[in-house]
């Protein structure tokens, strides 16, 4: 997993999988990379392949720690190129309400929360 | 008369449908196709009626028994790949062609229903998902037992569970022994099988879920066939198998698995996500 800063946006690139197994540690390391003047993070999750319900709960816990101190409507979080099956998972956790979601290239539009 | 019903072999192409049972008895509004179909050609007059079943044919039988709940001769004739119509005809039709039904309801494929022939059940999830939405105000029939219309377009089995605080929007369909917690939201275009469990505040909008599936709180199924744990997406044709029980699974595995089916979640979602309501990932049992 690579953690990267450029002109306030945080990506992540590279991760493989997001859940029971490395929720915690993906969880942790992002939290390190945040900063009061973030005005978005992008998690690109072409790679991965698996997502469960402790995967979905990081980026909830990530999202909530990166605005506890500000205004939530400044900071954007992400989620590009899910494969369908992981945004199916996305969906079925209703977490397409709470992130913006940019599908990958060919299938459906994307999707903004409502 | 006779009849012959060839039972369809629909490889990969439904393939979340069929992985516990062969086609011809997956349900759709409560009844298997085979039972549709024995039903229709009981009215035709048939009297006799053999099943050709490529596809465990053992279930075929166990599903369909001997016929006398539609008051014909039934038998399961297992056969090694499914037969086309010609075929079918030409092995067990050869020598007394005038005992049979008059075409076309002498040899039936079930790849449709008989009240809607224009529309291809088993070539995708779409399709199977646009016929039982199309075959929702049709699937009322004089000799169907305990379904009832509550009001214009929304359909309850016998006891069906829906708490005060469900909201159903027509049209759906829901079958016998379902249970809707409070503030669950069903419809519209929703089809909901034997013993489905839909949790708190969950919505089910465009979809169907399978028999025995539970759905979990505050999650959302839309434009999704859900059965046992596989989710599928008809609109994109894409399939996942949720590894989460408290989000979808099949009833029988929580009450099979329960020490798997509970445990991770509740230690996953308290560990993860301090701000959400913990009613909204708290655990709960299935009546039994």
């Amino acid at each position: 997993m690579d953690i990267n800063r450029q002109n306030g946006t945080l990506s992540v690139t590279g991760l493989r999988e997001l859940n029971s197994a490395n929720a915690h540690s993906f969880r942790s390391a992002v939290a390190t990379a945040l900063s009061h003047d973030l005005q978005a993070i992008e998690i690109d999750l072409s790679q991965t392949q698996t997502v469960d319900g402790a995967g979905l709960g990081a980026l909830v816990s990530l999202y909530e720690t990166a605005t506890a101190h500000r205004d939530p409507d400044g900071l954007r979080l992400r989620l590009t190129n899910p494969s369908p099956p992981v945004q199916q998972m996305i969906e079925l956790a209703r977490l397409h309400h709470l992130f913006e979601i940019a599908p990958q290239a060919g299938s459906l539009e994307g999707t903004r929360p409502q | 008369m006779k009849a012959l019903l060839i039972c369809p072999d629909p490889g990969l192409a439904v393939a979340a449908l069929t992985e516990s049972a062969p086609l011809s008895n997956v349900p759709m509004l409560g009844q298997s196709l085979l039972e549709y179909w024995l039903a229709h050609l009981a009215t035709l007059g048939a009297k006799e009626v053999v099943v050709l079943a490529a596809d465990r044919p053992e279930q075929v039988l166990a599903g369909v028994g001997d016929g006398t709940r539609w008051g014909l001769r039934v038998r399961v004739q297992p056969e090694n790949r499914e037969l086309t119509l010609d075929e079918a005809r030409a092995k067990h039709q050869a020598n007394d062609r005038a005992a049979w039904l008059p075409a076309p309801n002498d040899v039936v494929l079930l790849d449709h229903l008989s009240s809607l022939p224009q529309l291809p059940l088993i070539t995708s999830y779409a399709d199977w998902f646009a016929a039982a939405q199309a075959f929702m105000p049709r699937a009322i029939t004089s000799d169907r037992i305990g379904v009832r219309e509550l009001e214009p377009g929304v359909w309850i089995g016998l006891h069906a569970h829906i708490a005060s605080g469900a909201k159903l929007i027509a049209p759906c369909w829901i079958e016998e022994r379902a249970w809707i917690e409070t503030g669950a939201v069903i419809g519209p275009n929703a089809v909901l099988e034997k013993e489905v469990f839909i949790a708190r505040g969950a919505e089910v909008s465009q979809s169907l879920i399978g028999p025995k599936t539970f759905v979990g709180q505050f999650t959302e199924v839309r434009n999704s066939i859900a059965w046992g744990s596989s989710l599928v997406n008809w609109e994109r044709d894409s399939c996942v198998q949720v590894p989460d029980a408290f989000l979808l699974c099949s009833r029988e595995t929580r009450r099979a698995r329960p020490a798997l089916a509970k445990a991770p979640a509740k230690l996953r979602l308290r560990d993860y996500v301090s701000g959400m309501p913990a009613s909204a990932f708290a655990e709960f049992d299935p009546p039994r």
